[in-house]
């Protein structure tokens, strides 16, 4: 073993004492050996002699601690309104929105579609009177005053054929009018007042208002002629078809599923949600001096009136709280002072306690701070909606949700409103009732929440 | 309020600490702060040789230490401090100017050496001299009396490693203090 092996282990202490004697021995002999572990022990005092001189600057220690306390009680770098994670969900659900809208076939755009509907027309037109040979040899019912013809075509979109003839020979005299008996899914139901005469014809096409049949909704599109051969023949069939001919579309088949709300196709929902709480129970004497509570879902509809989905967010409290903090020092005079009063109203003292016999940590004594920040996360939760449609536009549904936060189990029952003025995106209003475990104040317990929820929804129907 | 005064821990003590504010508790977030802190403010002035940079570096460590309380999982609060003591020196040290590889033949003072705080002097200014890696080990061994065992896991490298670092940079540091430890042990 090497004389620097030598010095190194025994300025560690670490020398064994075979290598001791060794060592020791090698020094007598060697005198350079010597004068390198003389230097290396007054290097390794000069060491331990700067590293005592070095202390901290008291006011560093100070600022530091003060900087930290300040932290620690929310006071700057947890600024509520600073929190940058609404702003980030906020952005997410604006970019969600953009990218659906931009992909989506707009309500404008197929009301506006003239050449759309004309090439539906066409193709309709064609299959019709394939279909013409088949039903005139059928015994079909007739109903009173809405004599019709009911027939399915598949249903195929985009191409921007003009109708500008009609040519087919409408000799059909009977009709039944259960539309929902001939409807399959993917298709579109067309539905033709009986004896057409009409040839040689451009026609104009106005929407009329949306109806439901059997639990299925429809727009029908009235088709009037502009240029007539027959003038007197076709104001007469007119007149007495009262509608004249008729396009239902079933308006399953959209991008986003309808142009209008309903409930009964299945489809996936995100939503958006921010609470405002209105009533809170269980915080005790906890004077809570902000709330946030945010949460996304994802739902499928598992039924006509049914939905099935995932909950996730964040809620988190800034309260005020009195705590303890231990500061190494002993008490001279050792007694109980009061330094704060935490309430006056409440006639609520703190004190500091001195550091006698009784005391866990007898070195310190303990100092009360009033202020102490909660932070709790909302783990996720799994929810059951039943939706109930008022009208095209506005349903009311019911949620269920039992999940956990970060501090336990969390329950949940939320009622709200979902308006529908565009396709595909819903806004929300509504109550929730939501409890849950929290250990917020110190102690862990049941905390109860009434609060207005508001937010946005994202529908993507299927059928 | 009268008559306060500091104490000093025992190991057990600080274990006790230690398990409390990893259970969260800021009572013993602030004693371990009071007991550390002067060993934290030593590395950072001898890592970064700067008082106002050590200054820095120590805020930054102990509100770092505070904000990732969590990620803690109470087993040596003080090689864990160092850890983060360790990452944020290196970043102001690199951040200051690339790392450069030492010329240790280069190495050399020409100065007399009078008095016990010119001597303290030289060896911070030798202490800077060294490689990066060895200076932060030799600290770790020579100020804060660190085990190998406790060096090997705040640097994270082999036990072996972390004695060869040490031996090394003791072997460095007898170079350039050399003539003047001679000559100022030899004026004594």
């Amino acid at each position: 073993m090497g004389i620097d092996k030598f010095i190194n282990d025994y300025l560690d202490g670490s020398i064994t004492p075979e290598d001791d004697e060794k060592f020791r021995e090698l020094l007598k002999q060697d005198p350079i050996a010597k004068e390198d572990f003389d230097l290396m022990v007054s290097i390794h005092s000069l060491l331990k002699e700067d590293a005592e001189s070095i202390g901290i600057p008291k006011d560093l220690q100070q600022k530091v601690e003060d900087r930290i306390l300040a932290q620690y009680l929310g006071i700057s770098s947890f600024s509520y309104e600073k929190n940058p994670r609404r702003l980030i969900y906020s952005v997410i659900t604006l970019l969600l929105i953009f990218i659906f809208s931009i992909n989506s076939i707009s309500d404008k755009e197929l009301f506006g579609n003239y050449f759309f509907f004309w090439s539906e027309i066409a193709k309709q037109k064609d299959l019709l009177i394939s279909q013409v040979p088949t039903l005139e040899n059928q015994s079909l019912s007739v109903t009173s005053g809405n004599n019709s013809l009911i027939t399915k075509v598949s249903n195929s979109y985009g191409k921007t054929d003009r109708l500008e003839q009609t040519t087919f020979d409408a000799s059909i005299n009977s009709a039944v009018d259960e539309v929902s008996n001939l409807r399959t899914k993917n298709e579109s139901l067309i539905l033709v007042t009986h004896s057409l005469g009409i040839s040689n014809n451009i026609y104009s096409i106005d929407a009329k208002s949306p109806f439901q049949s059997h639990s299925q909704d429809f727009i029908a599109y009235e088709m009037k002629p502009l240029s007539l051969n027959n003038q007197n023949f076709v104001q007469n069939e007119f007149n007495s078809f009262q509608n004249g001919l008729k396009i239902v579309e079933n308006t399953n088949n959209n991008r986003f599923g309808r142009i209008f709300a309903d409930y009964q196709t299945k489809g996936i929902l995100l939503s958006g949600f921010s609470v405002v709480p209105i009533l809170k129970f269980g915080y005790s004497d906890l004077k809570i001096k902000s709330y946030s509570a945010f949460s996304q879902s994802l739902g499928y509809k598992i039924s006509d009136g049914f939905r099935l989905g995932l909950e996730f967010g964040y809620f988190d409290f800034l309260y005020e709280h009195s705590t303890t903090i231990l500061v190494p020092a002993t008490v001279v005079e050792p007694e109980s002072r009061k330094i704060y009063t935490y309430n006056q109203k409440k006639n609520k003292d703190n004190f500091i306690l001195t550091n006698g016999g009784e005391s866990p940590y007898p070195n310190f004594v303990q100092v009360v701070v009033p202020v102490e920040r909660k932070y709790q996360i909302y783990w996720g939760s799994l929810f059951l909606d039943y939706v109930y449609p008022v009208s095209k536009y506005l349903s009311i549904a019911g949620r269920l949700n039992f999940g956990a936060t970060s501090e336990g189990a969390l329950g949940k029952v939320l009622l709200i409103t979902e308006f529908q003025p565009i396709s595909g995106i819903a806004i929300n209003f509504g109550l929730e009732n939501k409890s849950y475990w929290s250990g917020i104040g110190g102690y862990s317990s049941i905390k109860n929440e009434i609060g207005l929820v508001y937010g946005i929804s994202l529908k993507l129907d299927f059928e | 309020m009268k008559g306060f005064e500091k104490t000093n821990f025992d190991n057990e003590q600080i274990r006790q600490f230690s398990e409390d504010f990893r259970r969260g508790s800021s009572e013993a977030f602030h004693i371990l702060y009071q007991h550390y802190s002067p060993k934290v403010y030593r590395f950072c002035l001898r890592m970064l040789g700067n008082r106002e940079k050590a200054e820095d570096a120590f805020q930054d460590i102990f509100v770092k230490v505070f904000e990732n309380a969590k990620t803690f999982r109470g087993e040596n609060f003080g090689a864990w401090v160092f850890t983060i003591a360790r990452h944020i020196c290196l970043n102001m040290i690199r951040l200051e100017k690339p790392y450069q590889d030492v010329n240790e033949n280069s190495l050399s003072f020409s100065y007399v050496v009078n008095d016990d705080i010119g001597m303290r002097d030289f060896v911070q200014r030798a202490i800077m001299k060294l490689p990066v890696s060895l200076r932060e080990a030799l600290i770790l061994r020579e100020y804060e009396e660190y085990s190998y065992e406790e060096i090997a896991k705040i640097l994270g490298i082999g036990l072996s490693l972390a004695k060869i670092r040490v031996h090394r940079a003791r072997l460095l540091l007898k170079k350039f203090l050399e003539p003047i430890a001679k000559e100022y042990y030899g004026n004594r």
